[in-house]
């Protein structure tokens, strides 16, 4: 029961990417993206293989439904997922993985939680942006989109921090 | 065998990594074509990079091939320096030396000392090969030293950098000679002896075989005067910076000189009759 509210979720996280890509169109220096918080969130002992595929079709939803160019987000999206146990293990240390603990907000470590999803995000963006510019935009404009685009991502992403958090518990 | 299983997982993550996104990448070039020019640049860029790295490497593993056709090359094309020299004496006998013809052997040197007083060398062709003793062994750069003895598929040399081996030379195309030796102490330098007191010797002249001693042909460039003194109060004494490098040696041509056998009975016929 827990686990198909999770799921279902993480569908309506989809699609809520959908809309912000639709919708939230107010410049080209902004990319607003939820999907590097749904990826760190995932189960902490998740196989990474696990990760990396349900980061390639989550990508692939995304684009799909957002009639955005379609292996765009899969391609940005599946890094977030190899490097996700490197960034928990960065930022929580082994233990969270020996003792099964999931990553949360509360309890002393959301500076390290937030630090975990500026990562991810930050990894995200670079491959989407660049992907996205296909070779063509000046490399000072690239910068400056990821770094707005970082910004207004973590502001969008701690209310999906929240909400998975919560789930999680 | 717990260290082998998790070696053989990375590499399964690593594969579905990359085959992840590969098809993400399949899907972005086929869904807007400027991401597929774009796609299609850096799959060139290293499919570029792919091709340069594997001819670099083909080419570093076939450099012995390589370097064993340019020293046949190198020896066909000094035995056909040589015959246009020899065409060019008929016709101004009293302005070049020469004194025979020489034919060119391409060889690869085996074993070479370099930190006695009496430095050898040994190559890997021998008689059966053409090679003949009292040949010369050359390159491009200089004289290197003269074959003594040779069996059926090595020889025996001395090299220049040995105390009793002398090379007759000229400085410059018309300039004096005198025989070249060692200096005794490095591979860089030797003296052209016996030179006159009253002839001054340029510094940056060129100096070249004389072609006077029937073992080495004429005009072999090997190295340049940088200095010159009076010697023992008769002489004067030119040293010579030479161009081989003989620490970086590895493939010679062995010249000889076909005429020597004539040469020689005529030098010995003359001296019996003087007696």
């Amino acid at each position: 029961m827990k686990n198909s509210r999770y799921i279902l979720l993480y569908i309506l996280l989809i699609f809520a990417q959908v809309l912000l890509w639709n919708f939230c169109t107010f410049s080209p220096l902004l990319t607003l993206v939820i999907l590097p918080t749904m990826i760190i969130f995932l189960p902490v002992n998740q196989e990474t293989v696990v990760s990396m595929i349900l980061a390639f079709v989550i990508g692939f939803c995304s684009d799909f439904l957002a009639d955005g160019m379609l292996g765009l987000s899969s391609f940005a999206l599946v890094p977030v997922a190899l490097s996700r146990k490197w960034v928990i293990r960065l930022m929580f240390g082994s233990e969270v993985f020996a003792r099964n603990e999931k990553i949360t907000l509360g309890s002393g470590n959301f500076t390290r939680t937030l630090v975990s999803m500026v990562i991810a995000e930050t990894i995200f963006l670079a491959c989407y942006i660049w992907a996205d510019g296909a070779g063509l935009r000046p490399a000072g404009f690239n910068l400056l989109k990821l770094l707005v685009s970082l910004a207004a991502g973590i502001l969008i992403s701690l209310p999906v921090a929240i909400l998975l958090d919560r789930e999680s518990r | 065998m717990a260290r082998h299983g998790n070696v053989r997982f990375r590499l399964a993550r690593a594969a579905i990594f990359i085959l992840l996104e590969f098809a993400a990448l399949s899907m972005l070039k086929s869904s807007s074509s400027l991401e597929d020019i774009w796609i299609n640049r850096a799959s060139r860029r290293v499919q570029a990079l792919l091709w340069s790295s594997g001819e670099s490497l083909r080419g570093y593993f076939t450099l012995g091939k390589v370097n064993r056709e340019l020293a046949e090359a190198n020896a066909a094309l000094m035995e056909e320096l040589e015959t246009y020299r020899l065409a060019d004496t008929s016709r101004t006998p009293a302005l070049t030396g020469g004194s025979g013809k020489f034919v060119f052997t391409p060889a690869t040197i085996v074993k070479m000392s370099r930190n006695s007083s009496h430095n050898y060398i040994i190559l890997d062709k021998g008689y059966e090969d053409g090679i003949r003793p009292h040949s010369g062994i050359v390159t491009t750069c200089g004289a290197i030293g003269i074959v003594e003895s040779t069996g059926r598929h090595h020889s025996y040399g001395l090299t220049l950098m040995n105390s009793n081996i002398s090379i007759s030379s000229r400085i410059g195309k018309s300039g004096v000679t005198g025989p070249l030796v060692w200096d005794g102490t490095g591979s860089r330098y030797a003296y052209i002896k016996d030179i006159p007191t009253h002839i001054v010797c340029q510094k940056g002249d060129t100096v070249f075989t004389s072609g006077f001693s029937s073992i080495f042909p004429p005009d072999i460039p090997l190295g340049t005067v940088i200095d010159s003194e009076i010697y023992d109060g008769a002489t004067r004494r030119a040293k010579v910076d030479l161009f081989q490098e003989f620490s970086s040696l590895r493939f010679v041509s062995v010249v000889y000189n076909t005429d020597r056998e004539e040469i020689e009975s005529l030098e010995n016929s003359e001296l019996n009759t003087e007696l």
